[in-house]
């Protein structure tokens, strides 16, 4: 560590203004700090006293993204063999690797992408690389599907942070969350991918012998009839269709039978053993990052809870009227929660502190607006099931606007001076 | 005339004023005077303002008479002359259409427009049956009806679904599909528009074995995995658009039904 | 004579760059929305703006002195509507194929904003050939913005320039596919916003905002 610090003493002046390396003064900038608390400080009041730079918050962040990331690679190795009907064969290390396998090329891209746009800007605008991309890049890869081809995970990384985050003026200064953006732009160019039952879950090409010959003993066929392809296809299409839980909405009967019966119990939901996005499935560790974010106050509880407020009112009065049984219409509340996205978007993404509301009164409003277009999109839209992401980019438009109103109230409430 | 009504009854007003005026009657008495004749110039420059005014409406009026006059003539030169072209036009487009879903056009074939009259003429004919219309499939210098062609409106997803279903001389085998005008996602539903889509229904039955109408459906998914008896009512659905699927079918099924009593005529050969 | 030919050809060049109507003015955009999927609707629309705009322009710039000024957004909008109609007969006796996937934007040309307001702003103050020649500048402009953002749609959007497919096929079967965003309106939005973007950094384009004006 000493050693490293000398490096950097010692390679400073290069970068300072008027040094022969100061163009690229951004990227030495981001490496640094990497490492090392920068030692500027306030010179004039207030001071606060506080390590929580930043990248430190950041960091914290990430640290609470991590068991969720975890989780998404083990379920994508899962569903790779559950596809193949051999989850049980699988150990645990294998399953987690294959799925890793998957999952880690998008995660790699997407920081790569993202890295690459934010380096540009920085030392076209001669500012440090800032460190928001550090969630960015991960959030991103975590509200795909695992089989999403990697150069869409190029353009969209791109899109969300050149569109969604450099056209306003960088971090910090952004209209839109850019992991959402960057998620809306992928799912409207490139629908086929995003959409559908065959995306969220990698199925293996070809069943190796072995796996084939497993399959045989499960299923009983002999062994001395030939597999033929189409056999395993039709195996793997009974196996599981790979639909996700809110797709199933537009079938008849009712709709919670329609999950029992296609396996979506809540237990399921909630630990997340089902296709889905990668980050998205398992909502009970979705919601224990999110206390970990509040208890150490970097994601707001106001938003979170109000979110959830949201959710739980709304879909219970939808529950209550008339409406279609077998749509998400009268899924009950606890079904809304722990479903689709909305889990992931509400700790992750609606707390995001630049795009979400600055006063306590509008993060209260926005959490629950959130919560209430989720539901709203997921059952009176027939076309666009999953409501968190819309439903978010669309509440981040109107912060701005929330913050204004409370501010306006306050203002007026106030008695005036003298 | 008015001008001079207008200046009298600006002095009595004057006068009123004065009066009003008590203690000063002398010295406002010269004052009316020289006041009068501020009035009567300033108001022969309003009258003559006044009429100015009235002047240039009666000039605007008549700029947009003449205005409106002419470019009407324009317009209606311009409608009458073309209409027939017009008129044409939408005809071939439509003849395109029907020749297509019945396999007769290919549907990326680019052609003249005699040459699509030519053909069209010489393949289709258009009949009222049952008071139904629907266009019929002559094999060229027979009168043998190789297929007849139904008109589909359909509710999409977005929108309004039309086109065009062919079925063969049987009575229930699908000859061929088109649709000419959607709102569907692109990519997702508005694949229905792509050949693709519309070959796949080539060769489906509308009818079951035991002649019992079922219309034809969309699948979700490949139609290849459905057991072999639904096979044949099926077609191949688009991944991400089952509800564009959804609805066609049942425009489908609509359409069919109220086609059935044709359809019958068909089965039965007494067309 | 020669000042006088160079000050017209520049204003004919002020509109298709320096002042361009839709990177610089931002004005007919919605129809540069509708219009750009492929690439012949837009270079259709382009021309089509390009001719009403230039004749507009030149007979409201002769009656410019004619023209009661009470009613003299009526007179132009008489002129520009008269000129649409007849452009949209044309089009759908002669080019039905293109008039009907343009549908109802050629029609709406009335209430493109460009067109009015070259009449309005230009047209009523300035002689027939200098009208003319803003007329023709301006709906270059817009159509020359047309064509670029249909170039890029219809290449990322459907594979395709001019109608003719252009991706190999060897990347489609490596997986690529097309923006299905580059289809939908949204799309249009990104590329013309890109545009403006890209013409106001480069260097000399818009000379205003540089100088903080």
């Amino acid at each position: 560590m000493k050693q490293l610090k000398y490096l950097f003493e010692k390679i400073d002046p290069y970068f300072k203004p008027g040094g022969s390396m100061s163009r690229f003064f951004g990227i030495y900038q981001a490496t640094r700090t990497f490492f090392f608390l920068p030692s500027p400080v306030n010179r004039c009041a207030p001071h606060i006293r506080d390590h929580l730079d930043l990248k430190r918050f950041m960091s914290f962040v990430i640290l609470a993204l991590l068991p969720v990331t975890l989780f998404g690679m083990y379920n994508a190795g899962y569903q790779y063999y559950l596809a193949a009907s051999l989850p049980e064969q699988i150990g645990f290390f294998k399953t987690f690797t294959t799925g890793a396998l998957h999952v880690v090329p998008i995660i790699i891209v997407s920081y790569t992408v993202g890295f690459f746009w934010e380096i540009l800007f920085a030392t076209i605008r001669g500012h440090e690389v800032t460190e928001g991309l550090l969630v960015t890049g991960l959030l991103f890869p975590l509200t795909l599907p695992p089989t999403i081809p990697l150069w869409q995970v190029a353009v969209g990384m791109s899109f969300g942070i050149v569109i969604g985050k450099e056209v306003f003026g960088g971090t910090g200064r952004n209209l839109l969350n850019p992991a959402l953006t960057a998620r809306a732009f992928i799912f409207f160019s490139y629908p086929a991918s995003m959409s559908g039952n065959a995306v969220w879950r990698v199925i293996p090409e070809k069943i190796t012998e072995a796996g084939a010959s497993i399959q045989n003993g499960i299923t009983g066929i002999s062994q001395a009839i030939p597999i033929v392809k189409n056999q395993i296809d039709q195996v793997l299409v009974d196996a599981l269709s790979g639909a996700t839980p809110l797709s199933l909405g537009g079938s008849t009967g009712y709709i919670e039978a329609t999950l029992h019966q296609a396996g979506f119990d809540l237990k399921t939901l909630l630990t997340g053993l089902h296709p889905g996005s990668i980050g998205e499935t398992s909502a009970l560790l979705c919601f224990a990052g999110a206390i970990f974010l509040m208890v150490i106050r970097i994601a707001s509880y106001r938003i979170i809870i109000g979110g959830i407020a949201g959710v739980v009112i709304t879909s219970m009065i939808f529950k209550l009227l008339p409406g279609p049984q077998g749509t998400w219409f009268s899924a009950g509340p606890l079904y809304h929660l722990f479903s689709g996205g909305f889990a992931l978007g509400i700790s992750y993404m609606a707390t995001d502190p630049v795009s979400a509301p600055g006063t306590d009164a509008g993060r209260w409003i926005y959490g629950f607006l959130i919560g209430f277009f989720t539901v709203l999109i997921r059952a009176v839209n027939p076309a666009y099931v999953e409501g968190v992401m819309l439903s978010i980019l669309f509440m981040n438009v109107f912060s701005p606007l929330l913050d204004h109103i409370t501010i306006k109230i306050a203002v007026a409430k106030r008695i005036p001076n003298g | 005339m008015a001008d001079k009504k207008e200046t009298a009854d600006k002095t009595e007003l004057t006068d009123n004023r004065a009066t009003a005026l008590n203690g000063e009657v002398t010295v406002s008495t010269k004052a009316v005077n020289t006041e009068a004749d501020d009035t009567d110039a300033a108001n022969t420059k309003a009258a003559n303002k006044g009429q100015q005014a009235i002047e240039k409406r009666i000039y605007a009026l008549k700029f947009a008479a003449i205005l409106c006059l002419v470019c009407s003539i324009l317009l209606t030169g311009a409608s009458v002359g073309l209409k027939p072209l017009q008129l044409e036009n939408m005809e071939i487009d439509r003849q395109k259409n029907i020749l297509k879903a019945a396999a007769i056009l290919k549907s990326d074939a680019n052609m003249s427009k005699d040459k699509i009259k030519a053909i069209y003429q010489k393949n289709i004919e258009e009949v009222v049956e049952e008071k139904l219309s629907l266009y019929l499939y002559k094999k060229p210098g027979t009168s043998k009806i190789m297929a007849y062609i139904i008109p589909i409106e359909s509710r999409g997803l977005w929108g309004k679904i039309k086109g065009y279903l062919a079925v063969k001389n049987d009575g229930m085998t699908i000859a061929g599909f088109t649709v000419y005008s959607h709102s569907e996602t692109p990519g997702l539903g508005g694949e229905i528009e792509k050949n693709w889509f519309g070959n796949n229904f080539i060769g489906k039955k509308i009818i079951n074995d035991s002649g019992d109408f079922v219309s034809v459906t969309i699948a979700k998914g490949d139609s290849d995995d459905l057991p072999a008896e639904k096979k044949e009512h099926y077609v191949d659905g688009i991944s991400g658009a089952t509800l564009t699927g959804k609805y066609l079918s049942e425009g489908l099924r609509e359409n069919l039904e109220r086609y059935e009593t044709v359809s019958v005529k068909f089965r039965q050969n007494s067309f | 004579m020669t000042s006088a030919k160079s000050e017209l050809w520049q204003t004919f060049t002020k509109g298709i760059w320096k002042e361009n109507p839709v990177a610089y003015q931002v004005l007919g955009i919605c129809s540069a929305l509708a219009v750009t999927v492929q690439m012949h609707t837009a270079l259709v629309m382009g021309i089509a703006l390009t001719l009403i705009t230039g004749i507009s322009n030149l007979i409201i710039s002769i009656m410019r002195s004619k023209i009661p000024s009470t009613i003299r957004i009526i007179v132009e909008l008489t002129v520009i509507a008269s000129l649409v109609i007849v452009t949209d007969q044309i089009l759908k006796a002669f080019f039905y194929d293109i008039s009907k996937q343009l549908s109802v934007f050629v029609g709406l040309i009335i209430t493109n904003c460009i067109v009015l307001g070259r009449a309005e702003a230009f047209a009523l103050a300035n002689p027939p050939l200098p009208s003319l020649m803003d007329g023709l500048g301006n709906g270059a402009g817009y159509g020359l913005i047309l064509v670029i953002v249909a170039f890029i749609r219809e290449l990322l959007g459907s594979g395709k320039i001019i109608g003719i497919p252009v991706i190999p096929q060897w990347l489609t079967d490596a997986g690529y596919s097309n923006m299905g965003l580059m289809v939908l309106a949204p799309g249009a939005f990104f590329v013309i916003g890109l545009l403006v973007w890209l013409k106001n950094s480069l260097p000399g384009a818009s000379h205003e905002e540089k100088t903080g004006q």
